[in-house]
């Protein structure tokens, strides 16, 4: 048996978008007291500390029994992160966190980066959130922005390429070794095989081709043609899509004590060819208008 | 297929009318604008400003509303305590049984277990009951059959009025009392070159390459014990090792040596062969041989560590100063010292002996057999006890290395893998800084003072402490008063008497605004030990790096 007894030594951050390690739902703790906790991303990343770079979307102040808490959420292009910072935290933490909620409301973009542990928590259902739990953060600015964005970028292909070499092999540490799979990814691979099977990498390649074309920032996306451009057929075309009944029928197909949660009615409006903006948007109207009832944070039920 | 800019456009509209439908009264110019804005300012696109944006044209927030989560832990001695309505429990179980089972949960396979576990593990009362549980934790790991652990978070399960106990996927197992059943483990047999970065049990396959008897007194004077130590190679290194047992095995003999200790002398790893290891004659035919593994044993100095024997290395001798002192015991001793040079590195090296060597000869080249290593402030230093150990060559080995202080660069990884180094250039991204950087005080003895010690005496200092860390390796780093004033451009005194106007929390900020997420280039000298490496800035540069021309290195290194 290998074991490694360095307990002090600082587990890396591990540079990542948003994407590959909100979907992750396994969860690696070591039987010691003191062994790290880390979340087994689809890659093989072991994220127990990582890098989260975006904008700052969301970022409220909170009370509950246990003390004032922060939570928000940061959006890359390729998804979420949501993150909390509670009283236990550092009181420079704590300060850092009312400025940026000042910030956050005088409704300026503002963009940061994070240092944050990896945390997991899961629903009495069985649903997993992934959260990050912050030690530094900064705000940036849009260069930095880029670079780290390629920095994320570079390590997720880099897990990417591990993770398609290691498919023709035998899931094994020792063939793994002999390929040339790095070494800290080895054991993340094989975790990630056992708990999710084989994956398909294209997706989180097609996440790294739109990061990377927004880091270099030569493709913006905000020039609109001549006005006599098919405003209306678009319109048409996502007024095709009727939210509210997909929702409203998911909802009454998956029904539980505990509500539906966010996340996998958005996935299935996208899997009936909806998009995930319209459909985040339809659900908080939806709660808005009365029809949809937010049991608790992302967990919804019909109003009946 | 749907042309890249008619897409691309498409977005945009997409976003400007979801605004618009949900803040009629907004204007379709302003809110373009400000999409706009996202996106050249802060290369955010319209999809993922979209919620940023309509928070910003609606007139309410955009209220998430939720409930407080926050449960009360209950601590149950045994079962008859708990009730179906029970949840986050904590209680200690000794486990009876585990079955692993596998369920898709969400289009997942997910790895389960269930079984049997019994109340009252420490054995306080005469009966005993066991229940069953289902863990959805995929806790296989800590949940052996006969051990004792500790559940925290746990839930009752009720069906159809019987009671079990959930193990969740955020519960906690603590294990109180491993399990006295062998488990099999997988005895994966590692490369020698692995072993500087662990601790604990090993096994690997190598070839003796030296091997000799010994016998030391015990400590306690209750006469002798016989050990072998000698070394053994891989095509990865070579590593020595300390046998308390008999050791059959001679020079050039292939073996496979499982379970052994690691145990480390200074910074340098020895395998440790006692009654629990097994030691075996191995055969790999394509296995590299003696002569292969010799001459390829040879060291260089950036792979110097701390506490190294029987190095066989050539230098390049630089500098050479003869010294006399006198000891505690009154004799007069010289010692012979200087610096030398390889192409990987610089570093010291002492002789006890006179190697002949003028200062007017140098530069000269030696070969040096089976000597030993030292270190003082993380700077190796080669010893030479004896005149065999030397081999002088006559002509250069190497074209003379200009002793130019330049530095070598060197990877995160190398240096967090690698032995203690000076003079050595690497870059990384900082991703902490630490508090207690600023000024501080010290005392006699240069140690630390916290705020409330006492100050009379102290001399104030001024450092800099924060992490640098390329995604894959942590390095802690430091930079002394010489070099954060060159960073701050500011001398101590000038950032002491700012400090009175301001307070050390705005230094602290300023420094993270100008270092946190930026790449930076160091200059100075590794240390690493078990703690992990730490490096000495001598100097700090910012790197100015164009995300452009980042991006498309990013993208060529991958084919993409």
């Amino acid at each position: 048996m290998q074991s490694n007894f360095n307990r002090a030594k600082r587990q890396p951050a591990i540079r990542i978008l948003a994407q590959e390690f909100s979907e992750s739902t396994l969860k690696q703790q070591g039987s010691g007291e003191f062994d790290p906790a880390f979340i087994i991303t689809k890659l093989g990343a072991k994220v127990n500390r990582l890098v989260a770079m975006g904008l700052l979307e969301l970022m409220e102040r909170r009370e509950s029994s246990s003390g004032l808490f922060w939570t928000g959420r940061i959006r890359d292009p390729t998804g979420l992160h949501f993150f909390s910072i509670g009283t236990f935290q550092p009181e420079e933490l704590q300060i850092q966190a009312d400025e940026l909620l000042a910030k956050f409301q005088q409704e300026e973009p503002v963009l940061i980066m994070m240092v944050a542990k990896s945390s997991m928590r899961q629903g009495d259902d069985g649903s997993i959130f992934t959260g990050l739990r912050p030690e530094e953060i900064v705000i940036i600015n849009p260069k930095q922005y880029a670079n780290l964005l390629v920095e994320a970028c570079d390590g997720t292909l880099k897990r990417i390429e591990s993770y398609r070499n290691s498919s023709k092999l035998e899931h094994d540490v020792s063939s793994y070794k002999k390929a040339g799979i790095p070494s800290n990814l080895i054991d993340g691979i094989l975790l990630s095989r056992e708990h999710y099977g084989e994956i398909d990498s294209e997706y989180h390649k097609l996440n790294v081709l739109r990061s990377l074309a927004i880091a270099e920032g030569d493709t913006p996306q905000t020039k609109l043609p001549e006005k006599d451009m098919t405003l209306e057929e678009n319109l048409e075309k996502s007024n095709d899509i009727d939210y509210k009944t997909i929702i409203t029928e998911y909802i009454q197909q998956n029904n539980s004590p505990n509500g539906t949660d966010f996340e996998s009615i958005v996935t299935h409006c996208l899997n009936n060819k909806g998009e995930r903006e319209v459909s985040e948007i339809t659900i908080e109207n939806m709660v808005d208008d009365g029809e949809l009832f937010e049991v608790k944070f992302g967990w919804y039920k019909l109003v009946t | 297929m749907v042309p890249e800019e008619l897409r691309m456009n498409e977005e945009l509209k997409n976003a400007i009318n979801t605004v618009l439908e949900q803040c009629p009264d907004a204007s379709e110019d302003d809110i373009k604008n400000e999409f706009e804005r996202y996106e050249r300012d802060f290369l955010i696109p319209p999809k993922d400003a979209l919620r940023s944006v309509l928070r910003k044209f609606s007139s309410g927030d955009i209220k998430i509303s939720t409930q407080n989560t926050t449960r009360e832990l209950k601590k149950v001695e045994g079962f008859n305590s708990l009730s179906g309505e029970d949840k986050n429990i904590e209680i200690e179980v000794k486990v009876i049984s585990f079955n692993p089972w596998s369920r898709e949960i969400r289009g997942q396979q997910r790895q389960m277990g269930y079984g049997m576990i019994e109340e009252d593990p420490w054995g306080k009362s005469n009966s005993r009951e066991r229940w069953k549980y289902t863990d959805w934790g995929n806790h296989s790991e800590t949940m052996k059959p006969g051990s004792i652990i500790r559940i925290e978070g746990a839930s009752v399960n009720e069906y159809e009025g019987k009671l079990s106990l959930n193990i969740n996927q955020s519960s906690r197992i603590v294990v109180l009392q491993e399990s006295n059943e062998s488990i099999p483990t997988l005895d994966e047999p590692i490369n020698i070159s692995e072993i500087n970065n662990l601790d604990g049990v090993v096994t690997l396959i190598g070839r003796v390459v030296s091997k000799n008897k010994n016998t030391i007194e015990r400590k306690d004077g209750s006469g002798t014990l016989d050990m072998v130590k000698g070394q053994i190679a891989d095509s990865t290194g070579k590593i020595g090792f300390v046998s308390w047992v008999d050791f059959n095995h001679d020079i050039g003999d292939l073996i496979k040596i499982e379970k052994s200790q690691i145990k480390r002398f200074r910074e340098t790893p020895e395998l440790n062969i006692g009654q629990y290891t097994k030691v075996e004659s191995f055969r790999d035919s394509k296995f590299p041989s003696l002569e292969d593994l010799n001459s390829s044993s040879k060291q260089n100095i950036a792979s110097l560590r701390d506490g190294m024997r029987e190095i066989d290395i050539t230098i390049e001798i630089k500098k050479w100063i003869k010294r006399e002192f006198t000891n505690d015991e009154g004799d007069k001793k010289t010692v012979w010292s200087g610096e030398i040079i390889d192409p990987t590195g610089k570093c010291r090296m002492t002789s006890w002996q006179d190697l002949e060597i003028e200062e007017k000869d140098l530069p000269i080249w030696l070969s040096l057999d089976k000597v030993r290593v030292r270190s003082w402030q993380g700077i190796p230093d080669i010893t030479i006890d004896n005149l065999e150990q030397i081999k002088k060559h006559d002509e250069a080995v190497w074209e003379s290395i200009e002793d130019s202080n330049e530095f070598n660069s060197v990877t995160n990884e190398e240096i967090v893998n690698g032995g203690s180094r000076a003079n050595i250039e690497t870059q990384g991204v900082i991703i902490s800084i630490r508090n207690d950087s600023g000024i501080i005080w010290r005392d006699g003895n240069r140690r630390v003072l916290r705020e409330d010690d006492d100050r009379t005496d102290a001399v104030k200092d001024l450092r800099i402490r924060m992490i640098m860390d390329d995604g894959e390796n942590c390095i802690s780093v430091i930079m002394n008063r010489q070099s954060s004033e060159k960073f701050i451009q500011k001398s101590m005194e000038e950032l002491s008497e700012e400090l009175n106007k301001t307070n050390k929390a705005s230094f602290i900020k300023e420094l993270r605004t100008k270092l946190l997420g930026f790449t930076v280039n160091l200059k100075g000298r590794s240390i690493v030990d078990q703690q992990g490496a730490m490096f000495l800035a001598e100097e700090l540069e910012v790197e100015e790096k164009d995300p452009k021309s980042y991006a498309m290195e990013i993208k060529t290194k991958w084919g993409i």
